[in-house]
């Protein structure tokens, strides 16, 4: 099972190594939401400080939405998600696979965008960055994780890219919450933060493990 | 426990429900080894319905269907590394170079060095200059050649292949029934849906005919063949 | 008069009743609250309808597993009429907080944690709704439906959770106070009669849906049957 999740990671690694299409789409449409806050309001300004982390959580739920379409697209395209499901692989590797190249390409959207946030917000990141990392791999493994699901389940349907972002956001709402509010904290804001904590390693365990056990009744035909 | 004398595909009473369309009425048919059976019929008649539960896309059936003896309800994981299926899809990905898609089903499939597997898979149908190339920038009639290479990369003992003669210029048709002729002749078991009989007559070792959900007709080649093809040709007709 | 009918009429005679006795106390035996006043009142239609939402949504979960685990259609029938209802219900609350809040705050909306939980339940059930319209295929619409009634309703106290430790954290005006605690004994009575009515409501809404679609399901049947005979 690991081989075959290995081997779609791999597989999903080299497609977008070579098209580069989900995160440069994602990137160009996070700094696109940043400048378009600044618009709404003067990101210099101590306010915008507070605020930043949530404008950072909002841009990157977006762009990752885009990037999560793709994820199954490829696999409709050319009929490809028949073939996975022929071969003679535990159907829960596909799920395993997919998640997890998602989970790399949710973190490295995350990585690219924090030094454009960190100019446009005049936010000093310092030496919280290593909770900051962490607070992006736990944030990116739980958008990832319904995320990957409901990109097979989007694919399958007539709208797929308007029904991604209606049926996901509303359900990552806690994670995007305790992103934002453990992202607040990691940038000095004097918050009660194990609770975010907490919940977010809950999130990630729950949807997860939830997500891989129906994965697979969204595949069959 | 595989029984060797059993048939490669053996459906028993198989009916298929969508919704309130019933797509297959208790259709029973097999497929031995060494041999082609083709499956034809008009739109509509349940032909890519039937390949899709021998192939197990199409899980829930009235009736059984046992591949190489084995129940497909109770297969496991292992049990679908014998099937092949080839398709008007490619089941290629698109933006991966051809050298890289076989790897990716070589790896899939384990079938030991991948790379090794790839390159000579792509040698046999004659691929080898364009092992680079994505597959995006591949003709038609080489896309056609990789998508049936992916199809025969794992050595299935049982293929599939749903209307594939459909969009082939002619010397893609001579490929594909070279392969299937020769695939055959080793001890693969094929079954094939199509509606263009001559292609269909040209490859068969015996013919059934589908029609609304069930079997109308069943033959061997022979002398009965040209009486088949009159009264499928009338079929045809009527529609 | 068939013993059928009489039988089917019991539920809809019992709606009337309860819901005629509970707007009777709501108006004419609950006493009027000193701080809030009259407004206070529709705290006895929006809990209740909130409590069932609620329910509409367990029932949704219920039946979504029991689908897959049976692929049996009754199931994916009373999924879809849950979340139908629930999706009703849930809007008559969204509804019902800002008429409550706007005399009483001046705002129409405090994103108060139940009512800000409410929304969030409003949206994924709306988004269920939205699947099962994208999808044309009436066995893989069943399916993907029940995936995302699963993962919606695990998803509920997630977002009860992360809500109301958010509303501690920032707090705003709270909308209908506690329910049932600390209430005047009438008010109590009158509060459990409209639970009472409001989930009389919900069952009969229910089950209407349910039975519509079980009706349509047969003249389809029936329609495939005779296409079928004369061919």
């Amino acid at each position: 099972m690991l081989r075959a999740a290995l081997t779609i990671l791999w597989k999903d690694l080299k497609i977008e190594i070579r098209t580069k299409e989900a995160i440069s789409a994602a990137f160009v449409f996070c700094v696109l939401t940043l400048v378009i806050f600044n618009f709404a309001l003067d990101t210099n300004a101590e306010e915008a400080r507070r605020l930043a982390a949530g404008f950072f959580w909002v841009a990157f739920a977006f762009s990752g939405v885009l990037a999560l379409n793709r994820s199954f697209a490829i696999e409709k395209e050319s009929g490809c998600a028949r073939a996975l499901m022929l071969a003679p692989i535990d159907r829960g590797a596909i799920y395993v696979g997919k998640f997890a190249a998602n989970v790399i390409f949710m973190f490295l959207i995350e990585l690219l965008v924090l030094p454009l946030f960190m100019i446009f917000f005049d936010v000093q990141v310092g030496s919280s960055i290593g909770w900051l990392l962490l607070i992006f791999f736990l944030g990116a493994v739980g958008f990832s994780s319904v995320g990957t699901l409901f990109s097979a389940v989007a694919a399958n349907t007539r709208m797929r890219e308007l029904l991604l972002p209606i049926l996901l956001l509303p359900v990552t709402i806690p994670a995007l919450i305790a992103s934002v509010e453990a992202t607040s904290w990691a940038l000095g804001a004097p918050i009660e933060v194990s609770f975010w904590f907490k919940l977010l390693v809950v999130y990630d365990v729950v949807f997860v493990t939830a997500c891989f056990l129906v994965f697979e009744f969204v595949l069959e035909e | 426990m595989r029984d060797g004398s059993s048939p490669a595909l053996s459906c028993d009473r198989i009916t298929k429900r969508f919704g309130h369309l019933t797509a297959l009425r208790s259709v029973s048919l097999s497929v031995s080894p060494g041999e082609c059976v083709v499956l034809f019929g008009r739109n509509g008649a349940g032909k890519s319905t039937l390949l899709g539960t021998a192939s197990g896309l199409i899980r829930s059936y009235e009736g059984t269907i046992s591949r190489f003896g084995v129940d497909a309800r109770s297969a496991d994981d292992e049990d679908r590394r014998h099937i092949g299926l080839v398709s008007h899809e490619s089941f290629l990905y698109e933006d991966l170079t051809a050298l890289d898609n076989l790897r990716f089903y070589a790896r899939l499939y384990q079938l030991g060095d991948a790379g090794a597997v790839a390159s000579e898979m792509l040698d046999r149908f004659g691929l080898s200059a364009k092992s680079a190339a994505t597959v995006r920038e591949l003709s038609r009639g080489m896309k056609q050649r990789l998508s049936l290479a992916r199809a025969l990369l794992h050595q299935p003992r049982l293929l599939l292949l749903d209307e594939p003669f459909t969009g082939l210029d002619e010397p893609a048709c001579e490929m594909l029934s070279d392969l299937l002729r020769s695939f055959v002749d080793d001890g693969g078991a094929a079954l094939v849906t199509t509606h263009d009989i001559d292609r269909g007559f040209g490859v068969a070792d015996r013919l059934v005919v589908l029609d609304g959900g069930s079997v109308v007709h069943e033959a061997g080649t022979g002398e009965g063949a040209a009486a088949f093809r009159e009264t499928y040709r009338r079929l045809l007709a009527e529609s | 008069m068939d013993t059928r009918g009489m039988r089917r009429g019991i539920l809809p005679a019992l709606v009337i009743v309860a819901l005629a006795v509970a707007m009777g106390m709501v108006f004419f035996y609950a006493p009027v609250e000193s701080e809030q006043g009259i407004v206070q009142k529709i705290f006895y239609v929006h809990v209740p309808l909130a409590w069932n939402a609620f329910l509409a949504f367990f029932l949704v979960f219920y039946h979504s597993f029991r689908y897959l685990t049976t692929r049996a259609r009754k199931h994916d029938i009373r999924a879809h009429a849950a979340a139908g209802v629930g999706v009703f219900f849930t809007t008559l609350v969204l509804i019902t907080g800002p008429i409550w809040a706007k005399p009483i705050w001046g705002i129409w909306w405090t994103w108060d944690a139940r009512l800000t939980l409410t929304l969030v339940l409003w949206l994924i059930y709306v988004a269920y709704l939205m699947l099962r319209h994208y999808v044309d295929n009436p066995e893989k619409r069943a399916t993907l439906a029940a995936v995302v009634g699963i993962i919606g309703f695990i998803d509920v106290p997630l977002v009860y959770f992360a809500i109301r430790w958010w509303r501690t954290q920032h707090p705003q005006p709270v909308i209908a106070g506690g329910e049932g605690s600390g209430l005047d004994p009438r008010m109590a009575a009158t509060f459990w009669t409209c639970i009472v009515a409001f989930t009389l409501i919900f069952m009969w809404l229910y089950r209407s849906r349910v039975e519509v679609q079980e009706l349509e399901d047969d003249c389809a049947a029936l329609g495939g049957a005779a296409r079928e005979g004369s061919a």
